[in-house]
């Protein structure tokens, strides 16, 4: 499914080399749950980019769902990025002037579904994260916890094979971010394939499997 | 996906409403701006007889003041004598020639107890042709009435109209300088702005009469008479007989090819008036098509071209500007656009967006330009009150108006190719990272 | 003291707005110099002085439909007419002449000091005057004497009949004869239409067509027309303008039925009607520098805004490290003047050249220091202005609020 193998990743300024990710060997199995821990600028959202193929990264290689991902330009890894990942992130990054409907719309716009399909998976989605109520709502109308499984629904809405969530409770209360994170239990268990970096050795004893990061290096797992 | 993106245009929009409306009208002025001058300065170099511009031709022969004194004295005078204009009527060389000046008419409707004033025009027969005058009913006075010094008028439409009521009044008579003219034709509706013929912009004259008529009638003359020598003797003929310069000389030539033949005739003319004593100056005739007479008697405004270039630079400013104002907008999204980013819009795709975003602005900025332009036409009009030429060269038609509106949409797009580049060179994660 | 060094390198940081907004000044720059210049040679066509009592005078044309009439029962017809304009309450005085200022129609003829020289002969204005000419226009008499009522005569169509006596106007005589005062030029001998003594210097005024450079050079001989058509130039009291034009309008064509009036105007009509390009001008011109400036200022708060609040977290840091609000904007208000300094040192220059291209190619005037000067100033104050708004905004935000969101 996932396949790094001595990923480094580095930026560089006028004077200063900085090393965000160093040495970096995954492989993730189809239908996994695994936790990225570690402390904060240790380097795990450097590498969720990496792997979400947001950053492009500067040595070794990396194999999505059996492509090569390294060498691709921008316009294919975008393609491969719409269609195979979906992004949580920490602060639900939904688009504040779009609807609830609008923003789950975004990455199957890109997909140039046709808009029967796109409704249709929208409310699907929508429903499988219990807020089938607020289709026309905009963000700011909804809280926190609302919010995230919103972006949750964004993340599924195109059938991604890969989930990458980014302290995906991090901005929540307990009482919210454990409903939060139930919600991906389930994913995981009706088969999805998650990703998820966090600071919180808690949450990452529920997952099937764990990796600690620190300094950018991935501890022995 | 185009309508996706201005979907997402329209929420651009609405999101900066006020960088959005500031580009907006700054490119509405810098365009509107410069299409009313453009407009002003095309239509006043128009030349209205297109068709006629390689075979008309405005004669000038250098019959001027050895000392060259005179309102242009560096150069041959406009206009010819009464001599030499007979002299070259009677040779006849061209396909069609004519000599004409503008004449003023008291002109006496029957019964009416107070005269009225028209400006007229005395010409040859071949006038008519040269020029494309339609006619409406009769035609041009034949050669003979040139000739005999008939009492022949053609009438334009709009004094016809006034005199008998728009109908065919061929054969009928009217009274000018006190005397009966017959009239053989009417013309139609003629509109030739600015008029080629006697560089002006002013409509078209009411009347036309034989040029030998109104010579021997003594018709006041309207225009301009230079006389660099004082008359010898006394009265019209001695007038007539003088060196004084005030007579408009146009040729047809059957192919553009005979103007040099034609003008070694001026020449050969000229010579032979050398040996009389005339033309003390150089040997210096010259002809001139219409575009040709246009330029050299600079028949547009100088001041027009330092507003053009004023025009331009101001449109140059409103894109800085709106260049500027992309930037702004598009580089305080970065949130929304990473998110576009995450969800797997490519760069080139945020880039269309932008680019549609900037021509929904530009479309609304030509709209609004139009409305500037208008109002600016508009006002031009009211800074030249009375003149009905005015009216003629600040018309807002429907090219302008489509021509304004490309060129706000290309305006804006050009101004945001750099700003739309920016906003979607970033990579997503350094977006999501601003989005903290 | 005003930290220029930061100031400098955070500009070389964030060079595209700061780019943008030096070149936006400099081309507004070289633009509003130039407009400016043009505006006031405009304004120095239209202000001249018309040398005549231009508020309380207006002309007519009046044209006998009549043809062939004799020159005697012509001169009989303006000697009526003259008496009659003359007898009618509110007017001062009237004349009949030709080139009437302002008119748009006249006579121009070469004057020269010595036909037999080589110097080229001037061009100037001819008008025809009687005796009370000069009181009829208004015009002063600067030097010499006016004409005498018995050396008026008659001119008459292509008569080719020329008086022996010339009133020059002073920027005419100046013109003639250089070295000369005013009261020597009286008595020296000029070749119009022929050979005439100057008898007088009179006060400049206003010829019949526009004149941008202001040149009036204006020579007046003692003749009367006997033409078919003929132009009274008439004087009256102050506020008894309109009200004697439309008298003469009616009462005139009853001396001789068989006319018409051709044309009457006030003198200040034909005035605003002669100049009307300059005005549009004038107008057009200052609309445009308005505009500009709109622009401009628009757009640069706009562009300030956006840079600056990318920089609020930087400006928060440093009023949380003591900077006072006074401190931010003098600091903001510095970076920019810098901006648009740079700016101005490019502008300044396009200027010059754009000038260059126009005083050479299209007749245009050029440049005057001290108003560029004022005009760079000007600019400067408003473009600074559209920083002061962004700026406080910004300046007067909390630092703990701003910093807490790093």
């Amino acid at each position: 499914m996932l396949e790094m193998s001595g990923v480094a990743k580095r930026y560089r300024t006028a004077t200063v080399e900085t090393r965000a990710l160093e040495g970096v060997n995954l492989s993730v199995l189809e239908g996994e749950f695994v936790a990225i821990v570690g402390p904060s600028g240790s380097g795990k959202t450097t590498f969720l980019n990496v792997a979400g193929l947001l950053e492009s990264f500067d040595e070794g290689t990396y194999e999505l769902d059996g492509d090569d991902v390294s060498k691709l330009n921008d316009s294919k890894r975008s393609r491969l990025r719409n269609q195979k990942i979906g992004f949580i992130f920490q602060n639900f990054n939904l688009i504040p002037d779009l609807s609830v409907f609008d923003n789950i719309d975004v990455p199957l716009r890109y997909r140039r579904f046709p808009a029967r399909e796109r409704k249709d998976r929208i409310q699907n989605a929508l429903d499988r994260v219990g807020l089938l109520g607020r289709i026309h709502h905009l963000p700011g109308q909804l809280s926190g916890g609302q919010q995230q499984r919103v972006a949750i629904a964004r993340a599924l809405v195109g059938e991604p094979r890969l989930l990458l969530a980014d302290e995906p409770t991090g901005n929540l209360d307990s009482k919210t971010a454990e409903g939060v994170f139930d919600l991906l239990l389930e994913l995981h268990s009706s088969g999805s394939t998650i990703l998820m970096v966090t600071h919180e050795d808690s949450l990452a004893s529920h997952t099937t499997r764990s990796i600690h990061i620190r300094d950018g290096f991935f501890e022995s797992e | 996906m185009l309508r996706y993106n201005i979907f997402l245009a329209a929420r651009g929009i609405r999101r900066h409403p006020i960088l959005s409306a500031l580009m907006a009208v700054a490119v509405a002025l810098g365009i509107a701006m410069f299409m009313s001058i453009f407009t002003i300065s095309q239509s006043m170099s128009k030349n209205p007889l297109p068709q006629k511009n390689d075979f008309l031709y405005r004669v000038q022969l250098d019959a001027g003041d050895p000392n060259r004194p005179g309102d242009d004295p560096e150069n041959r005078p406009h206009q010819l004598t009464y001599m030499d204009a007979l002299a070259l009527m009677r040779e006849g060389w061209a396909l069609r020639q004519s000599a004409m000046f503008g004449i003023s008419a008291i002109i006496r409707p029957e019964g009416a107890e107070v005269p009225f004033e028209v400006f007229g025009r005395a010409a040859y027969s071949d006038f008519f042709s040269m020029f494309d005058a339609p006619f409406k009913y009769g035609g041009p006075w034949s050669d003979p009435a040139d000739e005999n010094r008939e009492r022949v008028v053609v009438l334009a439409a709009s004094i016809n109209d006034q005199l008998f009521g728009g109908e065919d009044s061929v054969g009928e008579h009217i009274t000018l300088k006190e005397e009966l003219f017959r009239v053989v034709g009417v013309l139609e509706e003629w509109n030739l702005l600015p008029r080629v013929y006697d560089y002006e912009w002013s409509p078209t004259e009411d009347t036309f009469i034989p040029f030998t008529t109104a010579a021997e009638m003594e018709f006041d003359r309207r225009g301009s008479t230079n006389c660099w020598q004082s008359i010898p003797g006394q009265g019209h003929q001695a007038f007539l007989a003088s060196e004084c310069i005030w007579i408009q000389f146009w040729v047809e030539l059957s192919d553009p090819s005979e103007r040099t033949s034609y003008l070694s005739f001026l020449d050969s003319y000229a010579n032979q008036q050398k040996e009389l004593g005339r033309f003390q100056r150089p040997l210096d005739n010259a002809m001139h098509t219409i575009d040709e007479w246009s330029k050299y008697i600079r028949a547009v405004d100088e001041g027009i071209v330092v507003t053009i270039i004023i025009a331009l630079l101001f449109l140059i400013v409103c894109l800085i500007n709106s260049i500027g104002l992309l930037l702004a907008k598009f580089l305080s999204r970065n949130s929304e656009l990473a998110v576009h980013r995450a969800m797997g819009a490519s760069r080139v795709q945020l880039f269309t967006r932008f680019l549609v975003e900037s021509a929904c602005i530009g479309f609304t900025g030509g709209l609004l330009g139009l409305v500037f332009a208008w109002l600016g036409l508009m006002g031009i009009r009211v800074l030249f009150r009375g003149e009905s030429v005015v009216a003629h060269v600040t018309q807002l038609d429907f090219s302008l108006a489509v021509g304004t509106i490309l060129l706000a949409i290309a305006a804006s797009l050009a101004a945001s190719l750099y700003p739309a580049w920016r906003g979607s060179r970033g990579t997503p994660a350094s977006l999501l990272r601003d989005a903290k | 003291m005003l930290e220029l060094g930061p100031i400098f390198r955070s500009l070389l940081r964030r060079k595209t707005i700061g780019v943008l907004i030096a070149v936006q000044i400099a081309v507004v720059i070289a633009i509003l110099l130039n407009l400016q210049v043009g505006v006031s040679y405009q304004l120095q066509a239209l202000n001249q002085e018309s040398g005549i009592d231009h508020q309380n005078m207006f002309y007519m044309n009046v044209h006998i439909a009549e043809p062939n009439l004799n020159p005697d029962a012509i001169a009989s017809i303006v000697n009526a007419d003259l008496d009659y304009i003359r007898k009618t309450s509110g007017v001062i005085d009237a004349v009949q002449t030709i080139s009437v200022p302002y008119s748009g129609s006249g006579w121009s003829m070469s004057i020269e000091v010595d036909p037999a020289d080589d110097i080229r002969p001037t061009v100037c204005y001819f008008r025809m005057i009687d005796d009370r000419g000069l009181n009829a226009l208004g015009i002063n008499l600067l030097a010499g004497r006016n004409f005498r009522p018995e050396e008026v005569e008659w001119r008459i169509p292509y008569g080719a009949s020329s008086p022996n006596q010339v009133l020059l106007s002073q920027q005419l005589a100046e013109h003639l004869f250089p070295d000369a005062t005013l009261a020597e030029i009286v008595g020296r001998q000029v070749h119009l239409t022929g050979p005439m003594t100057v008898v007088g210097v009179v006060a400049t005024s206003h010829g019949p067509w526009a004149s941008i450079d202001q040149v009036h050079r204006i020579a007046y001989v003692p003749q009367k027309q006997a033409f078919d058509s003929s132009t009274y130039v008439v004087r009256t009291t102050p506020g008894k303008l309109e009200e004697t034009i439309r008298t003469l309008e009616q009462n005139l064509p009853t001396i001789y039925r068989n006319r018409l009036i051709r044309h009457i105007e006030s003198i200040e009509v034909a005035k605003k009607r002669l100049y009307q390009g300059q005005n549009a001008s004038v107008w057009v011109f200052s609309v445009t520098s308005i505009a500009l400036l709109f622009v401009v200022v628009c757009g640069m708060t706009g562009m300030v805004n956006f840079a600056i609040r990318r920089r609020t977290t930087h400006i928060g840091i440093r009023r949380a490290l003591g900077a006072t609000q006074f401190d931010i904007m003098r600091n903001l208000l510095v970076e920019y003047a810098l901006i648009l300094c740079v700016g101005i040192g490019i502008g300044v220059p396009m200027a010059i050249g754009l000038n260059v291209y126009l005083v050479t190619n299209q007749e245009f005037e050029p440049l005057m220091a001290m108003s560029s000067a004022l005009i760079v100033m000007a600019t400067l104050a408003v473009c600074l202005l559209a920083v002061v708004f962004p700026a406080q905004q910004v300046s007067k935000l909390d630092p703990a609020q701003i910093t807490r969101s790093v």
